[in-house]
């Protein structure tokens, strides 16, 4: 089965470029433009095997985005990568205690996200 | 008497020098806002270029795979032998490679956000000046923070270790060994 995977970004070129080079390995793609969008499109019944969120967003930011999805019964188990130029340690830190799965440095070759994402979603 | 004469002379000379001075200084204050601001428009301008550039060239490697994959799909269609294994191997090279270029583009998204942070100095840096010109001619205080202040709330305001090994580089500083972590880091 076709793996659906959630990407959250305010860059309209960085969702644009995602979304095709996840779609070209083959997987599902939905796109939320920040944290508030993303956490209305999963309320309102959107269930993603894996989210990639920016952590740099207007509305609310990827951490926050973090905190508040891991807070949902449905989407506690769900893993999170952050894809983001944030790359300072506190942040980083911040992240994995909310719950992220991992943590990625823009700019990451497709073939590396494609190689992480299959790391943390077995048989994608 | 003489003397006195030409201490007077010299300080009148050294008045005319210094109110010359503030003259230049004034003509200097009073353009630097405007230099700013054209460089913010052109930095502005550029960034918009590359963006629409970087967006029509998502657009046409998107087509492209759409076009690839379409033919793949007849060319299966017409049953599995060796031509349609070459073409299968064939389209999952491009893949590849497109898939390599769109990945590419996030280095157009760091740039994006560097410069941000440019524009946004450059405008501060803008009203300094301004406030340093009321503050020098009018003898007014405008309230302004200082300038060490300001650059340490960009120093805040920092996302990438890049940045601030840049900035604590130019200011005399050194980042701490743990700033340098792996791009990617599994949790």
């Amino acid at each position: 089965m076709t793996k659906k995977i959630f990407i959250v970004d305010d860059s309209a070129t960085m969702l644009m470029s995602v979304k095709g080079t996840l779609q070209m390995a083959g997987f599902d793609v939905e796109t939320a433009v920040d944290g508030q969008d993303a956490l209305e499109k999963l309320e309102a019944g959107l269930k993603p095997d894996l989210i990639i969120t920016d952590v740099n967003m207007p509305r609310m930011t990827g951490l926050e985005l973090i905190q508040r999805v891991k807070a949902l019964p449905a989407f506690r188990f769900t893993p999170i990568l952050t894809l983001t130029t944030e790359s300072q340690a506190a942040k980083r830190d911040e992240g994995k205690r909310l719950g992220a799965t991992g943590w990625l440095v823009k700019p990451v070759l497709g073939p590396d996200l494609i190689k992480v994402i299959k790391q943390v979603l077995p048989g994608a | 008497m003489e003397n006195k004469a030409s201490f007077i002379t010299d300080e009148t000379v050294e008045s005319a020098r210094l109110i010359r001075g503030m003259a230049v200084l004034q003509a200097e204050l009073d353009s630097l806002p405007t230099y700013l601001s054209v460089l913010n428009e052109q930095l502005s301008g550029s960034l918009q270029t590359v963006e629409s550039g970087v967006v029509s060239v998502i657009e046409r490697i998107n087509a492209l795979h759409a076009v690839s994959q379409h033919q793949l799909d007849r060319i299966s269609a017409l049953g599995e032998n060796d031509a349609t294994q070459i073409a299968r191997e064939g389209n999952a090279e491009m893949v590849n490679l497109l898939s390599e270029a769109l990945g590419s583009i996030q280095f157009q998204d760091v740039v994006r956000q560097r410069v941000g942070h440019v524009q946004a100095a450059i405008l501060e840096l803008g009203s300094h000046f301004l406030a340093l010109r009321e503050q020098i001619l009018l003898g007014e205080d405008s309230g302004q923070l200082p300038l060490k202040e300001r650059l340490n709330r960009h120093l805040e305001q920092y996302v990438m270790t890049d940045q601030l090994k840049a900035h604590l580089h130019v200011a005399g500083e050194e980042l701490a060994p743990d700033g340098d972590l792996p791009p990617i880091e599994l949790f």
